[in-house]
């Protein structure tokens, strides 16, 4: 171990008051300069892969949207589309469209969630108190979709668990109007406080280089200028002329501004849907089958991809998921935590990344 | 890092990160690519990488561009930005020292098949130091 003279070496967590999960940052700081920063896992390791392998897809549809509680749609729905590109299974236009509006509620909670725990961080709990109200709402349409607010596992192999009513896609409507309107509210708060301003710009910049480098994925590598969003390639998305939504400045506020956006993006995709749906079924059946796939889905946080082999009864034999959650808070270690000016911005840098622990530790 | 004498040894969780499928796949690619037994490349990225590099190392892997490779045969055979950039198991200087290294053995008449191979055995040498 190499000796070097730091002025204080500041452990922060495993338990903090910023965190929604239990991770430790260790860093090393020479006055309020941090030399060097450590992410230390392994409180929350879960062993999900291992305990996937050898069951019938039927149980590890469940277990996939437990990995993480925060964005259970999308694990579900890449699972399930990997399974379905395996064994060649159609979905009918209508649970197709169901799917996008399923994943886009799923993901104004997640950006509301975590736009509210970085106001949080730098001490504007009004804005954060407002954003946690806003993602009730989203909570309650997902409810009113699905059945449930977290599990949901709404999309099946073949389609979706059940159809929307004509009920359910009023309140929608409604409350897309209610939500717009105090999104909208919100981020003129964001982008005008002057408290806010000093906290967030030109704090934790992170370049297209290094983004790059670590392979960094959704909004925190598109609030750095790279236009990827696996949702470009996903058929549904494409049929709704889907483009990213991507910033230059590649600072906290760049971040947490590309979430703002994107919720408002979601709302416009999900009224597209609602206005446009197909009429007809919305389970097509299908079975199982054997083979191997890898297969990519934008979660709110990023790209997340699921390795797959099945044999002949739909059994899954490997797996393996490599979350989101993995590049962004490697990046945000190695290249926005480590060199930063100040040792107060270490959590607000961190939460801007919306680290997920649960995702990556699996 | 600092060493706190009450802080647990992070290697089991870090050895059970890096026998994950898609870690053990690179892993087992890297240690094929510069003559090293799995073993020696395992505990090599344990020493050297922190939980979330070791974590992170397939989206790395997967994004290492290499660049203007096909042009130079020296380049495209040791992959240098490989091990000192994408996956940080070599200091970058040592590895500029290495690449000059290897550049001089080629302009002093070495073949650079040879002088790639030399090369290697360097950074072999500097990965088990």
């Amino acid at each position: 171990m190499n000796r070097r003279t730091v002025d204080v070496s500041i452990p922060l967590g495993p338990v903090h008051p910023c965190f929604k999960e239990p991770a430790r940052i260790k860093c090393e700081t020479r006055g309020e300069y941090v030399l060097s920063a450590e992410v230390e896992l392994g409180y929350m390791k879960k062993g999900i892969e291992r305990i996937m392998k050898g069951r019938p897809w039927q149980e590890v549809m469940f277990l996939a949207e437990r990995v993480c509680g925060i964005c259970s749609v999308i694990h579900n729905m890449v699972f399930i589309e990997a399974m379905e590109s395996i064994s060649a299974i159609e979905v009918p236009d209508r649970a197709a469209m169901l799917r996008v509006v399923a994943n886009e509620l799923d993901r104004m909670q997640s950006h509301l969630l975590a736009n509210f725990s970085y106001c949080y961080t730098i001490e504007h709990e009004t804005l954060a108190m407002y954003l946690l109200d806003q993602r009730e709402t989203v909570m309650d349409m997902l409810e009113r979709l699905t059945g449930a607010r977290v599990t949901c596992a709404y999309i099946v192999p073949g389609g979706v668990r059940a159809d929307i009513l004509p009920d359910d896609m009023n309140f929608i409507t409604s409350g897309l109007r209610e939500l717009e309107k105090n999104i909208s509210r919100y981020m003129r708060m964001f982008e005008t406080a002057p408290l806010i301003g000093l906290r967030s710009r030109s704090i934790g910049n992170l370049t297209l280089e290094a983004a790059s480098r670590a392979h960094a994925v959704g909004p925190t590598a598109r609030a750095s200028g790279i236009n990827e969003d696996r949702r470009l390639f996903h058929p549904t998305y494409k049929r709704l002329c889907f483009q990213p939504v991507t910033r230059k400045e590649g600072d906290n506020y760049a971040r947490i501004m590309v979430r703002f956006q994107e919720v408002m993006q979601s709302i416009g995709i999900i009224r597209q849907c609602l206005s446009g749906l197909p009429h007809g079924k919305v389970r097509g059946g299908g079975t199982c089958s054997a083979g191997a796939v890898r297969y990519s889905g934008e979660a709110p946080r990023g790209e997340l991809t699921y390795e797959i082999t099945t044999d002949d009864a739909g059994r899954v034999v490997e797996i393996a998921i490599q979350t989101p959650s993995i590049m962004n808070i490697e990046v945000c270690t190695h290249d926005l935590l480590t060199g930063a000016e100040s040792i107060a911005d270490v959590t607000s840098i961190f939460v801007s990344c919306d680290p997920c622990i649960a995702c990556t530790e699996r | 890092m600092t060493v706190y004498i009450y802080e647990q040894d992070l290697n089991p969780m870090k050895f059970s990160i890096l026998t994950c499928p898609r870690q053990d796949r690179v892993v087992r690619l890297l240690a094929k690519e510069y003559g090293l037994s799995l073993q020696v490349m395992r505990k090599v990225m344990l020493g050297k990488l922190d939980m979330m590099l070791l974590e992170n190392l397939p989206a790395r892997y997967e994004a290492w561009r290499p660049e203007n490779m096909e042009d130079d045969v020296l380049l495209s055979s040791i992959k240098p930005t490989l091990l000192s950039v994408a996956i940080p198991i070599i200091p970058e200087r040592e590895m500029h020292r290495i690449m000059d290294n290897a550049r001089q053995a080629v302009a002093g008449g070495l073949t650079p098949k040879d002088a790639a191979e030399k090369a290697r055995k360097e950074i072999r040498e500097v990965i088990l130091a």
